[in-house]
């Protein structure tokens, strides 16, 4: 039993020490590679996340920006208002957009498809209008600037340098922490949820328990990420929970390659890269984002991951 | 509170309504039809929009003379997307089996639309700015006085007259002619309808031009009296999609009742609760009505 189990994760974190000690030297590339790499870090936990609820149990939310900001909230909040560090903070943000999640996961569960994704739309929308509305504790769509930096002992987390770190291990556990999920039985039950929602119940799965699962472990990762982005920007706005936001994170995991995990990954570096790269091109950046969505979508519908399986298994015969 | 502000919103609440239904009946149709939520949707009524102000920049005359013009250029647009991007995909469609296999092609024609929602509204910055227009048009400047101290601008009366008649006429169109029938068969049972000749490609291509022309047309008609921007489409496909899903997903009725409902709600919630949380009423009809009746209030597919 533990042989099985205990080789594969043995496997599986070997290949996550590997692209740890790779990943090492990459702020001595300068200020700017760096912040580039921690966003794309940062969206990486998100696209990941949603890749449990999108890829994994087959539920669209279109709203999953929504956690993030929950996530950022909760945490700049309770630091800048009650004193709390912003450690704890952040996990309680994750765990707040947990509850959010629950809040959520249990009416949409007879939900599916369009009807989901609408929902889930909805309650962005609904976030972003409370964050705008309620300006006595969210000072409204000014947003919240000059907040406090994760305290890092020694180290003094307002550099880039510094934080890069910092991501980069929260980053390797939350991902580890999500890829072990979606190995265990939870995960399993999951996809089998995906595949056959009818053959599940009638194998006697709890089926509603683990959609509201997926719910809960998709947001609570979503909220932490959100809470490290706003103490790493040190200012947040209403506008990360715009549909905008959700579309964007939505098509980092569809783009990678939905139920692989790495696929969302990938996803989340190609497109804040090729964002990047497009900013030159400042009013064609979004006529070739989306013309590369249509594309892919046509022709690659398992997404780059997928293509580059395809082509691995090409190259091996 | 004042009656008259209650009637003068009641009655603008009705006349909006007249709109989200034309734009709503336009996506149910389409998702009845093909089973595609378009995310796209608004995008037509935007294009709709532009392309009825660059018709009355170059001809000159009124919006509302040259709307039709637009809305069938838009409708053409809708076909030439329709061939080349999801055509192909319906044929693969038809040998995909299993739960799952639908779960991913949903999923596909969802990122699709939104692609090309994303490509369009950039394509309208690239053409015509950033920078809000407002359509000239003679009706805005004109007021209808009522009796009771009520008065409507002309032009969101003729915005409703027009969205009224054009919701006729698709009515009749759907009840009466051979190709309405062939759609309604279309959207009944698409194998069936395949059996007895008819072909579903062709009724996808109509539908897509019914469904895209008619959001078309509300954007032109609503151009006068709102401005036009690139992302205006994309506060209207949310709230059409709330009347969609209000009225029952592929239900004609359901989305017309639903889009008077949703304006009216919108309405009166702006003015009892402040117009900051007007889009929040529209949303929480919709959980409301998934809540206890998942289907929608008249009924529509899952």
């Amino acid at each position: 039993m533990l042989g099985i189990t205990g080789d594969l994760a043995l496997r599986i974190a070997k290949y996550y020490a590997l692209a740890f000690i790779l990943l090492l030297p990459l702020p001595l590339a300068g200020d700017y590679v760096t912040h580039l790499a921690i966003m794309i870090m940062l969206y990486s936990i998100t696209a990941a996340s949603l890749d449990i609820l999108v890829g994994y149990t087959g539920r669209l939310s279109l709203g999953h920006a929504a956690f993030y900001a929950i996530g950022a909230y909760t945490s700049t909040l309770l630091s800048m208002n009650l004193g709390v560090s912003p450690w704890v903070g952040i996990l309680a943000g994750g765990m707040l957009a947990s509850l959010f999640g629950l809040v959520l996961g249990i009416p949409s569960l007879k939900l599916r498809g369009p009807y989901l994704a609408i929902s889930t739309l909805g309650f962005g929308v609904i976030v972003q209008l409370m964050l705008i509305n309620l300006d006595w504790l969210t000072r409204g769509p000014l947003g919240i600037p000059g907040i406090p930096p994760l305290p890092g002992g020694p180290l003094d987390l307002r550099s880039k340098f510094s934080f890069y770190y910092v991501a980069l291990m929260l980053t390797s556990v939350a991902v580890y922490t999500l890829h072990m999920i979606s190995r265990s039985r939870i995960g399993k039950v999951l996809m089998s949820i995906r595949e056959d929602e009818d053959a599940a119940l009638s194998v006697g799965v709890n089926v509603p328990l683990f959609k509201v699962l997926a719910f809960i472990i998709s947001t609570f990762f979503a909220g932490l990420s959100g809470g490290l982005y706003a103490h790493y920007i040190r200012y947040i706005s209403p506008a990360m929970s715009a549909l905008s936001e959700s579309i964007s994170i939505l098509s980092m995991t569809i783009i990678g390659g939905f139920g692989t995990l790495t696929g969302p990954l990938m996803g989340a570096a190609m497109l804040t890269i090729l964002q990047e790269l497009l900013r030159p091109y400042l009013e064609y950046r979004y006529l070739i984002y989306g013309a590369l969505i249509v594309i892919v979508m046509k022709f690659f519908p398992s997404g780059i991951y997928g293509f580059v399986q395809f082509l691995s298994r090409k190259v091996r015969g | 509170m004042q009656p008259t502000l209650f009637i003068e919103q009641t009655i603008l609440g009705l006349m909006m309504g007249g709109i989200y239904a034309a734009v709503g009946v336009g996506l149910t149709m389409i998702f009845g039809v093909m089973r595609l939520s378009n995310f796209a949707h608004g995008e037509f009524y935007m294009l709709g929009a532009f392309l009825t102000y660059a018709l009355v920049m170059a001809l000159g005359g009124d919006p509302y003379l040259l709307a039709p013009l637009s809305a069938i250029a838009v409708g053409l647009v809708g076909i030439a997307l329709n061939k080349l991007v999801f055509l192909s995909l319906y044929k693969e469609l038809r040998e995909a089996k299993g739960a799952a296999a639908f779960f991913f092609q949903d999923l596909r024609f969802i990122m699709l639309t939104i692609g090309l929602s994303i490509l369009l509204v950039d394509l309208a910055l690239v053409v015509w700015g950033p920078i809000p227009i407002a359509i000239p048009s003679v009706f805005t400047s004109h007021i209808v006085r009522l009796p009771g101290g009520l008065s409507f601008s002309l032009a969101r009366i003729m915005a409703f007259i027009v969205a009224t008649i054009s919701l006729i006429v698709l009515y009749t169109f759907l009840k009466i002619t051979k190709t309405g029938k062939a759609i309604r068969a279309t959207s009944q049972n698409p194998s069936a309808a395949a059996l007895v000749g008819i072909n579903t490609y062709r009724i996808y291509d109509v539908t897509m031009f019914i469904s895209t022309s008619l959001a078309a047309l509300s954007g032109s008609i609503l151009g006068p009296i709102y401005n036009v921007y690139p992302t205006m489409g994309l506060d209207v496909v949310a709230k059409a999609f709330v009347v969609v899903i209000t009225g029952g997903m592929g239900n004609l009725m359901g989305s017309i009742l639903a889009g008077f409902l949703i304006g009216l709600a919108e309405s009166w919630g702006g003015l009892f609760f402040g117009t900051e949380y007007r889009q929040v009423v529209a949303f929480l009809i919709m959980i409301l009505v998934l809540w206890f009746r998942p289907r929608g209030i008249l009924g529509g597919r899952s």
